[in-house]
């Protein structure tokens, strides 16, 4: 089911809104979760793989936006914050992973020339190979192709250094050639 | 540079995330390598395909109505309810400082154990724009006895473990505020020596605020067959103590 908001909503600010909330009108946080929810479940679904943990992280991240919002700063737009929310959510809510070295390139990947297969992409296999890679580099895959961050804005967001996200995004990218070549020899 | 150092950063080429340097450096090497170049189509395909991917529209669950429903059962905002928590806190403040410092009536005064006059410091008090100096006291003639001084009485925080119920308040008060000081002042309100003037500063932070809050109380006992409105009050500082007061030998 789709949300809708109402014009008027739309011409009130992000920060006029907030400023309502913290005094006391509760019900005016409808606007905010109206205009983001949808961002965040794209974002926790991704991420999380399936509907319903997107789903119940997008209600876990506003509540956690309502009671962190006397903390924010209206430094920038919202839904940065509401997004730093989120992933912090979503990740918590999956197992944990052992850490690669990040810096060990010796992991086999594909030659992205070899696979033969990235002029006929079928998106539903983007999509499954997506889901296979591990947190980490499918975190970096999401933030920087869905949300169109830098590798500079990732590092912020996710508390490393740029190289290592460099590093990161291009080991993902390897990684997503090699799972696209096994998927498509599979419907072969 | 060589061939395989093009190829890793032909990812962050296609996302704008090379310096001038770097990125001047890769065109040249792709106009002459056309290896590199096909290796750049398969990049951007594989970019696009991720794109495409991640931008498909999508269902989304309306989450405002659960969500609404547990934000009202909190009901208030955090701010809110810091600022309820808060005023709770400078309740129970004032309350414990007047309950621990609540002025007794001195003892009546004997041979050995003669009266106490304190002095008041230079301090003024909220709410009340008069301020309190202290005053030369008046000439005292040597055949007076001698006035015993003692320094003002204060206290920068309670003592602990001056009664039994202070330490649970104390902590409870820490977890949400931090109590800053606690500063009593006990000066005679009376020349004789039975009252006594209580001023109770509190002072604490809520939210990183410094609040203060000053009390003053005047407890004056009268006797039974006193006319409490005769009683004159002298300078804070000028002392008279009744001969049949003064201390042992000087009488």
């Amino acid at each position: 089911m789709r949300a809708q908001s109402t014009s008027g909503d739309n011409l009130v600010s992000d920060e006029q809104i907030i400023c309502r909330v913290l005094g006391g009108h509760t019900d005016d946080f409808r606007v905010l979760l109206q205009r983001y929810q949808e961002r965040t479940f794209r974002l926790a679904y991704r991420i999380l793989g399936t509907y319903d943990d997107g789903q119940d992280a997008v209600q876990e991240t506003f509540l956690r936006v309502y009671q962190a919002l006397p903390g924010y700063r209206h430094e920038g737009k919202l839904w940065p914050w509401i997004r730093r929310i989120a992933t912090n959510v979503c990740l918590k809510r999956l197992p944990s992973e052992p850490k690669p070295d990040e810096l060990d390139d010796s992991i086999e990947s594909a030659d992205l020339v070899e696979t033969q297969v990235l002029g006929r992409i079928e998106l539903a296999n983007v999509g499954k190979a997506i889901g296979g890679l591990p947190t980490r580099y499918r975190l970096a895959i999401i933030v920087r192709y869905q949300e169109e961050l830098t590798c500079r804005e990732i590092a912020e967001e996710l508390g490393e250094k740029v190289t290592t996200i460099k590093v990161r995004l291009h080991r993902a990218e390897r990684m997503l050639a090699e799972r696209l070549k096994v998927l498509m020899n599979d419907e072969v | 540079m060589k061939c395989e150092e093009i190829r890793n950063q032909l990812s962050a080429h296609e996302c704008g995330d090379l310096s001038a340097d770097e990125s001047r450096e890769l065109q040249e090497h792709l106009a002459e390598c056309p290896t590199c170049r096909a290796h750049l189509a398969a990049v951007q395909a594989l970019q696009a395909g991720i794109r495409g991917y991640l931008r498909e529209p999508m269902e989304y669950p309306d989450v405002t109505g659960p969500v609404m429903s547990l934000l009202r059962k909190n009901k208030k905002p955090a701010r809110l309810v810091y600022a309820w928590v808060g005023g709770i806190c400078v309740a129970a403040t004032i309350i414990m400082g007047l309950y621990l410092h609540r002025p007794s009536l001195p003892a009546k005064p004997t041979a050995s154990n003669p009266p106490v006059v304190t002095t008041a410091p230079e301090k003024r008090i909220v709410g009340s724009p008069r301020v309190v100096r202290p005053q030369k006291p008046a000439v005292i003639p040597k055949d007076q006895p001698r006035v015993r001084r003692l320094p003002t009485h204060k206290h920068k925080r309670p003592d602990a473990n001056a009664r039994g119920a202070e330490p649970a308040v104390e902590q409870a008060l820490s977890s949400t505020i931090r109590l800053v000081n606690i500063e009593v002042t006990r000066i005679p309100a009376d020349l004789s020596g039975k009252g006594e003037r209580t001023s109770i500063t509190t002072t604490f932070m809520v939210s990183g605020l410094t609040l203060s809050h000053t009390e003053e109380r005047i407890v004056i006992p009268v006797e039974p067959n006193e006319d409490a409105g005769s009683i004159e009050r002298p300078p804070l500082e000028t002392v008279v103590v009744p001969k049949q007061y003064g201390p042992p030998g000087e009488g």
